[in-house]
């Protein structure tokens, strides 16, 4: 085992540079499967050499398998593991079928809705306080920094966990994480919302943001998450009532 | 009744049933009948991870669910009711054990050997017997994804 655990330094970059490109043949049929097949190939390659347990190897891999692109790292380094180890197909087919669930749900959540919102408000807060371009490119940094060691780290851990995946991520408590950051995505909603409320345009013209702010709400009523709505309202008449009092009253 | 659903689906704990069918159902507890599941201890972690802290994920093998089945009706824990195949699903329906409830066909995905009859349902070879075990114990057996998709009826599926 000490052998396999080093896997050489070209191998873990080369499936790295791979992994990005996981969803590249998304389909129907297998879904990520194909990707997943072609990120894994530097370490099918490394361990079964050209032969006909490579071409096996790669078509085990390359039947349906879907979940979050960036935590499908986590599956990647936990197969490539089994496959060193040289496991038979079918443990291998039952952790592929069992990282089906997890990983897409858990991504969804730590990515879509907390660490791209959270960089996106960063940008748009940098933007407004102090150059466009700095927020532009202060976003593509952080967020792909972000979202490139967060695949690195995924296959490591895969690569040390195995078959025991699933224990060192309930470990990981990858959820505590997520709650982190969705605090912060509050506090920079926040704060991006106070900067743009008292910029030069809002004050100047008091029309617009009010029209916005009506399209907004209307927008985030049709399409957004149902347990907000409430909150939503009581938030958005809580600060319209402040406007109007602020206006009225000849404070 | 405490058990919500009864569904066959490959992928068992996932997004589609979690939140496609939980939102509606508000299932406390999936119970998963499976017999090589039931002695898998790290595949059960795995499965648990897609409900952290929403839902209690239990494992039975099919034998020991047809003894507890009864129990699990008659606590209060809403529950879902798992199989990743038909085979599981028929075998815990033996002797009228779903006689009158409704079963949920839903997620067997492609593979050799198996006939569409939708994107996301997929036949295998001995599935038409399984489907007809079902409806002679007195299942309603019905194809549908997720809680809004149109049914596809258990004729169609033995047909196609």
């Amino acid at each position: 085992m000490t052998a396999l655990a080093r896997l050489p330094v070209g191998v873990r970059l080369a499936v790295l540079a791979r992994s990005l490109l996981v969803q590249a043949a998304w389909n129907y049929r297998t879904m990520m499967g194909t990707g997943m097949a072609f990120a894994l190939v530097p370490v099918l390659r490394h361990v079964h050499g050209e032969a006909r347990a490579f071409d096996d190897a790669v078509a085990r891999h390359a039947t349906l398998f879907n979940a979050h692109p960036y935590l499908a790292s986590f599956a990647i380094g936990a197969l490539a593991r089994l496959e060193a180890e040289g496991a038979d197909g079918d443990t291998i087919e039952r952790l592929r079928a069992a990282l089906r669930g997890p990983l897409g749900a858990m991504g969804d959540r730590l990515v879509w809705a907390a660490w791209l919102p959270m960089c996106a408000l960063l940008g748009i807060l940098v933007s407004a306080a102090v150059a466009p371009a700095a927020g532009v490119a202060l976003f593509l940094v952080v967020y792909n920094l972000g979202q490139i060691a967060l695949r690195a780290w995924g296959f490591e851990i895969g690569w040390s966990a195995g078959t025991e995946l699933g224990r060192r991520l309930r470990e990981l408590r990858l959820t505590r994480e997520t709650r982190r950051i969705e605090a912060a995505v509050c506090l920079l909603a926040g704060a991006v919302s106070g900067t743009l409320l008292t910029s030069v345009a809002a004050v100047s013209s008091s029309t617009l943001p009010a029209l916005a702010g009506i399209v907004a709400l209307l927008a985030g009523y049709a399409v957004g998450p149902r347990a907000w709505r409430p909150t939503a309202w009581i938030v958005t008449l809580g600060v319209g009532a402040i406007a109007l009092a602020g206006r009225l009253l000849p404070l | 009744m405490s058990i919500r659903l009864f569904r066959v689906d490959e992928r068992l704990i996932h997004g589609q049933v979690v939140i496609g069918w939980g939102r509606r159902l508000h299932p406390r507890r999936y119970l998963v009948v499976d017999d090589a599941l039931a002695g898998s201890d790290w595949e059960q972690d795995l499965y648990r991870l897609a409900v952290e802290d929403e839902a209690e994920v239990e494992f039975l093998g099919v034998d020991d669910a047809r003894a507890s089945l009864a129990d699990y009706e008659a606590d209060a824990v809403p529950t879902v009711v798992l199989t990743r195949d038909l085979a599981s699903m028929s075998r815990l329906s033996e002797g009228g054990l779903l006689d009158g409830r409704s079963v949920n066909v839903g997620g067997l995905h492609p593979g050799a050997g198996r006939r569409p009859v939708r994107g996301w349902l997929n036949l295998g070879p001995d599935d038409a017997s399984h489907l007809r075990s079902l409806v002679a114990a007195g299942a309603d057996v019905e194809g549908r994804d997720l809680p809004d998709s149109p049914v596809v009826g258990v004729d169609e599926m033995l047909a196609s």
